[in-house]
């Protein structure tokens, strides 16, 4: 089932005078269940691409669909719950909540989520601080984990909504190479055991090698002429 | 956890950033109790004096007198109005039936030309019961005693610097009786002193012995230009002119009615001035409330500013606009709550330990405060200032935390590399 399509999407930026075209056209078809990575140097609109299809930015032409819903023109409430019930984000600098510990990082975004009771809030927290082996940093707060934990937090966080899509922009940049392949690792295990589709973005190669189908982006567009599919590896 | 734990645990864990915004809070909070304390102490002051100098709570005069100048008797001197032996037999009847009151004062005020040895000086003179209490609360002496004996006066600062006499010095007065005679007196001067608060309204009254002053005006000793009346209770001013107007309604003697007026309608001239004050100094506090509004939208803003990273990623993981607004404004809340009631807490305590005894004020704060103010303590107007401090923050607050929502979340994320 195709979770995510991306069609003849393109975004610009103004900056005072010049424009600067940050995606020129892309077109894209994710699966459910696939683990993508969406690869490219430094400028080649791997974060743009993943704001668009998380709803955090809007596209200045195309149309990107999630599970089958355009979600160009949403209104902001609607994109608040799409990014709430169907999306979890992953950031390269983790963004978690200073103030909260671990256990009340990963339960944040519950706390707004109708339907969920305080006992299966405290059950879907606790399994995922297991999953992601944080049981006994559980009352820790962010400046007392190292990188590679504060990833997991924020794994953890983007998961415990249930979400089909998780986006994760250059998850592993601020870790070292073993922390960050651990993280893609645990990443990778969950969407086997769950099924949940997984996009990240990197540069990083022994990253990419990991993922099951790579997507290369260069100046903003799919780049042409290399394995695989329009541009795509697998 | 519930989302008021976040706000809680960001005031307590950023605690610096809390007491940044919050000392600015408890400060407002503190300097509003005191001002606000301040104010109400001046009008309440200011009211007291009038009761005591002037007005009574309640005024019973001729029929007709309702709108006389408190300050100098109106027309000439020649023209003599005073309440009659049968009015006053009515009045005090009335008194004893109808009213319990504190204490009653018979009065008569009299326009008389002073002559000392160099100068004349034409003024009023106040013939007053010397044990009266109520004209001592009011009245204070810079030099010499309260009246004791007949024949005595009490004169005002400048009445004395005018016509050059002091403490022991004796003085002509010159007045026309009610049967148009003209009679003079020696008065010995025994104080000098004035009605501190009413010096701004240029009060200038001479104190003299209620015989004294029915002699200079031929009136006998059960006749009276006019009767105050104290209960007690300025509150119950307008119930009390009620029941004496009833009574008078019922038991009615022929001829007009005797005029009785509140405090707040005697003193209705000195009660404008007061009312002009106090809308003075709340213009004062609204600039005030102000400035501290521009400047408490300038620390939000910049603590708003600083959490742009937060305001991100809480919007990236599902929250709406309002919701972190409102989680913004939770802390607010928390803090206002906190650090407005400390400063209210405080500034109430500067002022129950600065009301224990009369502070000493000289010109011209004394204008205003009296020579000796007495800070007054009002629960209900430190209440409607933290309600009012309480409520400007939050709205205040609400300008820039809605700004900084409003802000898509990509921005805010895109900052943060």
């Amino acid at each position: 089932m195709d979770i995510v399509c991306v069609q003849a999407v393109t975004k610009d930026y103004d900056l005072g005078q010049t424009k600067v075209h940050a995606l020129r056209g892309i077109d894209l078809i994710i699966q459910e269940g696939e683990f993508i990575s969406i690869a490219g140097a430094s400028g080649s609109g791997k974060s743009t691409l993943l704001n668009l299809i998380g709803g955090l930015d809007y596209p200045t032409s195309g149309e990107i669909r999630i599970n089958g819903e355009c979600i160009n023109n949403l209104h902001e409430r609607e994109l608040n719950r799409l990014r709430l019930n169907t999306i979890g984000f992953i950031f390269q600098s983790f963004n978690l909540i200073p103030v909260l510990n671990v256990y009340e990082n990963i339960e944040l975004p519950l706390l707004i989520m109708k339907g969920v009771s305080k006992r299966e809030r405290k059950e879907r927290v606790m399994r995922l601080i297991e999953a992601v082996g944080l049981s006994r940093q559980i009352k820790q707060r962010p400046s007392e984990l190292s990188g590679g934990q504060r990833q997991r937090v924020a794994v953890a966080r983007a998961l415990v909504t249930k979400p089909r899509i998780v986006l994760a922009d250059e998850p592993t940049a601020n870790l070292d190479s073993v922390t960050g392949l651990e993280i893609i690792d645990l990443m990778h295990d969950i969407n086997k055991a769950e099924g949940t589709t997984f996009i990240f973005s990197t540069h990083d190669e022994k990253i990419i090698k990991r993922a099951d189908r790579v997507i290369y982006l260069e100046d903003g567009l799919v780049k042409k002429g290399c394995p695989g599919k329009s541009g795509e590896t697998k | 956890m519930r989302l008021a734990t976040l706000a809680w645990k960001n005031l307590c864990v950023e605690w610096r950033r809390a007491l940044n915004v919050g000392s600015f809070i408890f400060f407002a909070g503190f300097f509003m109790a005191l001002f606000t304390c301040f104010i109400g102490s001046v009008k309440t002051n200011m009211e007291t004096a009038v009761i005591n100098a002037l007005a009574g709570e309640v005024r019973l005069q001729p029929a007709g007198m309702e709108k006389e100048d408190l300050f100098s008797l109106s027309g000439s001197w020649e023209e003599i109005n005073y309440l009659t032996e049968a009015e006053m037999e009515r009045a005090e009847k009335a008194l004893r039936e109808r009213i319990n009151p504190v204490e009653v004062v018979k009065r008569v005020r009299h326009n008389v030309l002073f002559i000392s040895d160099t100068e004349e000086v034409g003024g009023m003179i106040l013939g007053i019961d010397p044990k009266a209490v109520s004209y001592r609360k009011a009245l204070t002496l810079t030099a010499g005693r309260y009246l004791e004996n007949d024949y005595e006066v009490i004169l005002t600062e400048t009445q004395a610097k005018n016509l050059e006499v002091q403490v022991g010095d004796t003085l002509g007065v010159l007045a026309q009786t009610k049967e148009g005679y003209t009679v003079d007196s020696a008065l010995t001067v025994v104080g000098i002193g004035s009605v501190d608060l009413l010096n701004l309204f240029g009060y200038n009254v001479a104190y003299t012995d209620l015989r004294s002053a029915q002699e200079l005006l031929g009136l006998t000793e059960r006749e009276a230009t006019d009767v105050i009346i104290y209960t007690g209770d300025k509150k119950r001013a307008l119930e009390t002119k009620q029941q004496l107007a009833a009574y008078f309604s019922e038991n009615g003697l022929p001829g007009p009615t005797p005029a009785l007026t509140t405090w707040e309608q005697t003193g209705g001239f000195i009660m404008g001035g007061i009312n002009f004050l106090s809308i003075l100094f709340y213009y004062f506090t609204a600039v005030l409330l102000f400035i501290i509004s521009i400047l408490l939208i300038n620390i939000i803003s910049m603590t708003v500013l600083e959490r742009r990273r937060e305001n991100g990623t809480l919007r990236a993981i599902g929250f709406g606009r309002m919701k972190v607004a409102w989680l913004f404004l939770q802390e607010i809340q928390l803090l206002v709550g906190f650090f407005g009631l400390l400063g209210i807490v405080a500034g109430s305590g500067v002022v129950l330990s600065l009301g224990r005894k009369p502070i000493k004020f000289g010109l011209p704060i004394s204008y205003l405060t009296g020579r000796h103010f007495v800070f007054h303590y009002d629960p209900v107007r430190v209440f409607a200032v933290f309600c009012i401090l309480y409520g400007v923050t939050m709205v205040v607050a609400f300008f820039p935390v809605y700004r900084a929502t409003k802000v898509q979340p990509v921005e805010l994320l895109k900052e943060e590399k």
